[in-house]
């Protein structure tokens, strides 16, 4: 028991005893109303949005052919109006300690993200809603949206939006992009509003378009079945899309807070903080020690991948909104910084600084840093380059030096690194496009001596290597190969072995690691110097562009809270999340390869700087985006928030625990079918139109995906000649259900009836092995069902089915116990009927409830004969398919009785307690 | 709401999802019901059953004033309560409320002509319209609850009924029609699927039925008139033996009044030997060692059963129903007896074992080689007895074979069907019968303990054919209703009675010999004598009103001005005039 303060949710404390019926389905709705009848309190708590169980799903019941829905919706609204009944959906029990009149339970309410009393059910979330799933309800033969609704006679009649936890890509994405929903709104086509969420996160979806690393695809769930969704090439059609299209909206500056910002750098970071202050509306001001903006994606990156001109508009784009840049000015002190009225700073200085090899000859002419050399040849100097070039290392910066290299007019380019091709840090496509363009890499070894010739490079000793033990980056160190020394000849080097930070007066104000880098708090950047903030490679070291992005976003946020004086760190906890999975049933997962991006023929790219890429066309990113798995479901796009005029919606809603107290506890858990997958001679899930018994309720019903149209799966035909199996899952003890399924039989004949129905021209035959019609009117309706509507029973079982590829008609092969052979039959539509098991909560549910199972998994019950729908636990009792296989009237009717077996003991607890039971006058008018 | 106000009626028309729209174009209904006399606000919307469909109605009474409701959607035997709360909840009197019937009546029997449909929906909305200007406020009345239940039957069902209400701190009156309480039940020896005689089970309950406080048992004894209504019924008990009655006032009843076996006279050569018996006569053997034949007391060698005796025989009347129970019955009975004979053959039509664990019951009857043969419904077996010896023969319906066999003891699951008074019963307690010849209940899926006389339950083999375990949910299923009924205190009964002008009445008795319930009288202290209506017990048939040479009696709700006011909005639409628009 905890001891915290029990919380109850909102709801009153009731003032008669109360009961708890677990499950509303048709059972534990009518437990809920006989218990509620008698004046005393009921919580009914149901695990999914809707109470209505499998009755809501069925189209017509047995035997009397009533539509389900039609003679359930009463009672789905008195439930909900019933002045004793605290409905509790989307609910479950977690946990039941306690006894007989004391039981003390808790409940977990799961968020559906929309206020229950604020929704009117009118369905404009939907409407928006760019996110379709199979629908549950139509056993996956519809869709239905994100935000839905289970059926239209819902109970409660509110909406529920479906969210499984966090996107794997979001969250490796250091800056948050909201990944899922960007893509969602491409694949409906919605651009605009697609950008607005990657500009969200960041200010570069055109500049981190092209150059991001793209963590986010490395942890795509697609690529555990084919290949990662190209998430990164997609923010890039939208920034694409967005300058072709020229609708760019006109950005204006919003500046609407006092308090002024110094940003030192205006690199990603500093760029990226920048714009998340300016959209919350602080005057910001970047100073920049170069000319230009941008950092090393201007300076660094070559202009074949980057063109100029996109991050450049990006960049303007962050000065409309207000930001102020101040070019060639090296800020060297804090104390001007807030001598000029800066109420907080973010350095964002970066690591520019190329490392040098540190081996002798590294002065001479012929050979670059890679930094100094991109820059150089960025800024349009004209960089010296000979025929014969080499460039030491394996990241980004080697593979861009070796490409340029090649577009100033080498003629051999060799990359030099010490680990091999598995280890290379540079992103792969990069490395496959510079070995197209005809880079040579030499894998494997590390260079030991440069050989100069009266000051000029002419050549390069290097050393072969091996890969040793791991070491701390957890990659193999490697170690030379003794007497592998051997010589290359060159005219130019190029050293990309990495950057530094360099020493500058501004970084020797806050404490600093001994490599040099400023030492901020991890979760709020700030630095050892109150108000003072780091981020970017100042604080990494020499890293990624959209890692600067992320910590200039997380900067933002900092700066914003210190400002207002808000705790910098409160639910920031950096807490780890567990990515959500998908949903993917593999059997049926259709593999699509990702769009390759087109690129510039090799030819003409070799001695151009134009861009290599060339971008996705809108059909190429409408299919790409088309890939993407929806691993969350709800991709918070949040265009249902804008569509709802009640306010109803809430995204960051959480699951509450409720805690409540109860004399008496009913199970009404249900069943599912029987998986008749597990039978895979009857060909379900590999043959289209094989298909299940509910999954046939939902074609022939009004309200389901065909809107009553019996049509077959695979072509959408009308079915000719239909099959019915019976006994898939019941009666068999090599799959683990010795029983009966005792509903089979009867719903398989009225499926029957209803084929003929829908379909008159149609042959119906039901193959059984023992047809079971045993209840009131059963018998009758069987036999009406061979005489009235023709069907055709065959005692048999059937032994396999298969399929003609082309048609899809099936082919039965049936042991026909009345005659001496077996045969073969043809059908074009075949419908299994499974038998009942347990629903999948029971067995956790029982053992909180300290109740036992039958060796079948259904609850147990005291005594089969005289005590029928109790437990084993005095004041727990059981009814409908909670306790085996029931049929409707035999579940309400057991609901009935588990409802006065509840009753007796509420009425126990208020003789005892003295309390007079206020009985409500509530009563459905009797009908003549 | 006064006669004299003007009417503003809404009318709300159902596009049931696909059911009706697909058919009826409802927008083009509603627009043009907007056009009816009095007519103030009319719409179209998917589900008007559903909860946003509900706050529409009460939404728009609000908005318009309304003061008449018309919703076009389904049967009103579905959804006429649902909305008569609706108006209700919006303010207005339940019997303001006027329903059209556009899917049984017009989509789903013209599905193929959606013009003409359109048409007629339109036809029925108008004739709607026209009554819902007519209709008037009725009081709804309610009545006190007499705190005591009626149980009728003292079988299993009975006694667990009875048990549950006085438990549940009700007074209970338990009439039995035998000397002594049990039913079946008591006389079988063994029950299945439990190893445990019928006399343990209902043992327990009788002794705790005898000391109960709340509890008063009359055995030997009958119910011979029942008399009231909901929460008031006069009981009239008479004892078999001295004749003696007693009146009770009871404000639910229970009839859990069970069955017969079968007495399987004329089938399989029932009568022709001492060892040709009934299952049931089975279960009442008493126990022994040995299975011993009771035409000479020696221990039989073989058995046989045969299935569906006097069941599942298509065309004959109360034979026709399954008796559910029998199948796991014999299975159990074959299983356990294999053990003490050499062989034990059961001829069926089809296993019906459904219940929990009886299918292992009858796995476990084959694995000790019990011999099931089914034969073919059509071409029933053969018995014979001969000097005293039987003889079967049959068709094996797998072997397609003649088979025959010579059992020593011969036993026919025969079928549950309804005592010899049911008739009797059924006329007492306004319970109507279905083809099995058991009660029918108010709604064979969702209402199966309730019937149509409000008040009145149902439970066990009353209802239908079942065995003890079901029964016993039933009876604690009907305890539920009865408790809830006595835990209310009062109830509300049927407004829509007769009405008597005692002006124009010429209190010719009529409709005192026309009543079949028993509401008509006379009243003796009105000058002159006139007819009077008891409304508690007025079902609102109209019989009277019919039978009436004076046209005195008029029927609430279903008055002659409302009726022939349809029959004008339909012959003569084109005096209707338009109203408001909408």
């Amino acid at each position: 028991m905890t001891v915290k303060e029990a919380s109850t949710g909102g709801l009153e404390q009731p003032e008669t005893p109360s009961a708890l019926v677990i499950g509303g389905g048709v059972a534990g709705m009518q437990a809920a109303l006989d218990i509620a009848n008698q004046g005393y309190h009921v919580y009914l708590v149901e695990k999914s949005p809707s109470i209505g169980g499998h009755m809501a799903m069925l189209d017509k019941t047995f035997p009397t052919l009533d539509c389900s829905a039609c003679i359930l919706t009463p009672r789905l609204s008195e439930v909900a109006h019933h002045p004793n009944i605290d409905l509790l959906t989307y609910s479950e029990v977690k946990r039941v300690a306690g006894k007989v009149g004391k039981f003390h339970v808790e409940i977990v309410r799961r968020a559906r993200y929309i206020d229950e009393d604020a929704c009117s059910g009118c369905g404009e979330c939907e409407k928006v809603c760019p996110v379709e799933v199979p629908s549950e309800f139509d056993e996956g033969l519809g869709f239905r949206k994100a935000t839905y609704m289970p059926f239209p006679q819902a109970t409660p009649h509110v909406y529920t939006i479906d969210k499984r936890g966090h996107a794997a890509c979001r969250l490796a994405c250091p800056t948050g992009v909201n990944t899922q929903a960007f893509i969602r709104l491409i694949q409906v086509g919605d651009f605009k509003r697609a950008l607005d969420i990657v500009r969200d996160a960041m200010p570069f979806p055109g500049t981190l378009g092209r150059v991001c690393v793209h963590w986010c695809e490395g942890d795509c769930r697609r690529g555990n079945y084919d290949e990662s969704v190209s998430i990164r090439n997609l923010h890039r059609f939208l920034a694409d899309w967005e300058r072709e299209k020229g609708e760019t909206e006109e950005v204006t500056a919003e500046i609407t807070k006092k308090d002024k910002v110094a940003i030192v750098g205006a690199g990603p970071a500093g760029i990226a903080c920048a714009y998340h202050l300016a959209r919350m509306g602080y005057p910001v001001t970047v100073f920049e020690k170069r000319s230009e903006p941008g950092g090393l994606m201007r300076y660094a990156i070559p202009e074949y991948r980057l063109p100029r001109d996109i991050l450049r508009e990006e960049i303007e784009r962050v000065e409309k909104m207000g930001v102020e840049f101040v070019f060639n000015t090296e800020v060297e002190s804090l104390d001007w910084l807030k001598e000029q009225g800066f109420k907080a700073i973010f350095i964002s200085t970066g690591a520019s600084e190329s490392r040098k090899l540190g081996i002798p000859g590294e002065d001479a002419k012929g050979v670059y840093h890679a930094i100094d050399f991109l820059d150089a040849v960025a800024r349009g100097e004209k960089v010296k380059i000979g025929k014969r070039v080499g460039v030491i290392g394996g990241g980004d910066a080697a593979i861009d030096s070796a490409r340029v290299a090649l577009r100033l007019g080498a003629e051999e380019v060799t990359l030099i690194y010490r680990r091999s091709q598995v280890e290379l840090p540079a992103i792969p496509s990069e490395v496959e496009d510079a070995r197209q363009e005809g880079v040579r890499f030499m894998m494997m070894t590390a260079p030991t001596k440069l050989i100069t010739q009266k000051g000029e490079l002419k050549g390069l000793q290097c050393i072969r290597m091996k890969l040793g033990k791991k070491d701390l980056s957890g990659r193999r160190r490697p170690v030379p190969i003794p007497d592998s020394e051997f010589t290359v000849a060159l005219d130019t080097l190029i050293v990309a072995i990495g950057q530094k930070v360099p020493s500058l007066k501004l970084l020797e104000h806050v404490a600093r690691t001994e490599w040099g880098t400023v030492v901020v708090d991890p979760l709020t950047l700030q630095t050892s110097v109150s108000g003072v903030f780091a981020g970017g490679d100042v604080v990494l070291g020499p890293s990624t562009a959209v890692k600067a992005v992320g910590h200039g976003k997380e900067a933002a946020i900092s700066i914003d809270r210190y400002l207002r004086g808000e705790d910098l760190a409160e639910g920031r906890n950096g807490q780890l999340y567990r990515p959500a999975e998908p949903d993917v049933d593999e059997a049926t997962f259709e593999p699509q390869k990702r769009h390759v991006m087109p690129k510039a023929r090799i030819a003409e790219r070799k001695r151009s700087f134009e861009e290599v890429e060339l971008g996705f066309s809108e059909e190429e990113a409408i299919e790409e985006a088309g890939r993407c798995l929806g691993c969350t479901v709800c991709c918070e796009c949040k265009l249902c928030v804008d569509a709802c005029d009640r306010q109803a919606i809430n995204h960051d809603m959480k699951d509450e625990e409720i805690e409540l107290d109860v004399g008496a506890i009913v199970v009404a858990t249900g069943y599912k079918i029987f998986d008749v997958s597990e039978y895979g001679r009857l060909g379900y899930g590999k043959y289209p139109n094989v298909i299940n018994a509910l999954e046939f309720e939902r074609l022939i019903n009004a309200s389901g995906p065909t809107r009553g149209h019996l049509i077959r799966p695979s072509d959408g035909k009308e079915p000719r000649n239909i099959a019915f199996i019976q006994c898939v899952g019941a009666r068999d003890t090599q799959k683990g259900v010795p029983d009966c399924g005792r509903i089979c039989c009867m719903y398989g004949i009225k499926n029957a009836v209803m084929a003929r129905e829908h379909n008159p021209e149609a042959q119906v035959t039901v193959y059984y092995a023992d047809i079971r019609a045993f209840g009131k009117g059963f018998e009758e309706f069987y036999q009406m069902a061979k005489t009235r509507f023709g069907i055709n029973f065959v005692r048999g079982r059937v032994g396999e089915v298969w399929e003609a590829p082309d048609s899809h008609d099936l082919s039965l092969f049936v042991e026909q116990t009345e005659r001496d052979q077996p045969m073969m039959v043809s059908h074009d539509l075949v419908v299994l009927s499974p038998g009942v098991v347990p629903s999948p909560d029971t067995a956790r549910l029982a053992e909180e409830l300290g109740i036992e199972l039958g060796q079948d998994g259904f609850v147990a019950v005291k005594d089969e004969i005289a005590a029928p729908v109790d437990t084993g636990v005095p004041g727990i009792f059981v009814c409908g398919c909670a306790s085996g296989p029931k049929d409707i009237p035999d579940s309400v009717t057991a609901g009935s009785a588990a409802a006065m077996h509840a009753t007796l003991v509420l009425s126990q607890i208020a003789s005892e307690s003295g309390q007079p039971v206020e009985v409500v006058r509530h009563q459905k008018t009797t009908s003549a | 709401m006064t006669e004299s106000e003007e009417p503003r009626i809404g009318v709300f028309v159902c596009h049931c999802g696909h059911n009706i729209a697909g058919t009826v174009d409802v927008e083009r209904v509603a627009k043009v019901a907007a056009t009816f006399p009095h007519v103030v606000f009319s719409t179209d919307e998917m589900f008007m059953c559903s909860d946003s469909g509900q706050q529409l109605i009460r939404d728009k009474i609000k908005e318009h004033g309304l003061n008449r409701v018309v919703v076009a959607s389904c049967s009103p035997r579905m959804h006429e309560p649902t909305f008569r709360r609706v108006v209700e909840e919006g303010g207005l009197n339940r019997y303001l409320y006027e329903q059209v019937n556009l899917r049984e009546h017009v989509s789903w029997c013209h599905m193929h002509e959606p013009e003409a449909a359109t048409e007629k929906a339109i036809d029925l909305v108008r004739m709607s319209v026209a009554r819902a200007a007519r209709l008037e406020s009725i009081p709804v009345k309610t009545v006190q609850v007499t705190p005591r239940a009626l149980v009728v039957g003292g079988g299993i069902a009975g006694l667990r009924a009875a048990l549950d209400i006085a438990d549940r701190g009700f007074e209970v009156v338990l009439v039995e029609k035998r000397p002594q309480l049990g039913g079946h039940v008591i006389h079988w020896t063994h029950m299945f699927p439990a190893d445990r005689s019928g006399r343990e089970v209902v043992s327990p309950m009788i002794d705790e039925v005898m000391d109960h406080d709340l509890i008063t048992v009359y055995t030997d004894s009958k119910v011979t008139a029942l008399d009231g209504y909901i929460g008031n019924f006069d009981i009239t008990i008479k004892s078999n033996k001295t004749g003696e009655e007693h009146k009770v006032k009871v404000g639910a009843v229970i009839v859990a009044t069970g069955f017969e076996p079968f007495k399987p006279i004329g089938y399989y050569a029932y009568e022709d030997s001492p060892d040709i018996m009934t299952l049931a006569e089975l279960q009442e053997m008493p126990p022994s060692d040995e299975l011993l034949r009771p035409s000479d007391g020696k221990p039989a060698k073989k058995l046989a059963f045969i299935g569906c005796v006097g069941s599942r025989e298509p065309g004959v009347k109360g034979h026709e129903h399954c008796s559910r129970y029998c199948c796991s019955a014999v299975a159990k009975a074959a299983s356990d007896l294999k053990d003490r004979v050499d062989e034990v053959v059961v001829l069926y039509q089809d296993v019906r074992t459904y219940g929990r664990g009886h299918e292992e019951i009858h796995r476990l009857a084959r694995e000790k080689r019990v011999i099931f043969s089914k034969y073919n419904p059509d071409e029933r077996p053969e018995v014979w007895v001969k000097r005293g010896k039987i003889t079967m023969r049959w068709r094996d319906v797998l072997a397609d074979d003649l088979l025959e066999f010579k059992p020593d003891i011969l036993v026919l699951a025969s079928a549950m069907v309804p005592p010899e008074d049911v008739e009797e019963i059924a006329k007492i307690f306004s319970l109507t019968r279905s083809s099995d010849g058991f009660f029918n209940p108010e709604h064979i899926k969702l209402a199966p303990l309730t019937t149509h006389t409000a008040g009145i339950m149902i439970a066990g083999v009353a209802q239908a054919a079942k065995n003890a375990s079901e029964t016993v949910v039933d009876a604690s299923g009907a305890a539920a209703k009865a408790a809830a009924l006595l835990a209310r205190g009062e109830v509300e009964i049927e407004s829509t009675v007769a009405s008597v002008n005692p002006d124009v009445c010429s209190s010719c008795h009529t409709c005192i010999t026309a009543c079949p319930y028993g509401a008509m009288s006379i009243d003796e202290s009105h000058d002159p004598p006139v007819a009077h209506v008891t409304e508690a017990k007025c079902h609102g048939c109209g019989t009277c009103a019919a039978g009436c040479p004076s046209g005195a009696i008029t029927m609430l709700h279903s008055t002659d001005d409302q009726i022939l006011s349809m029959v004008e909005a339909l012959l003569m639409p084109a005096q209707m005039s338009g109203g408001e628009a909408r």
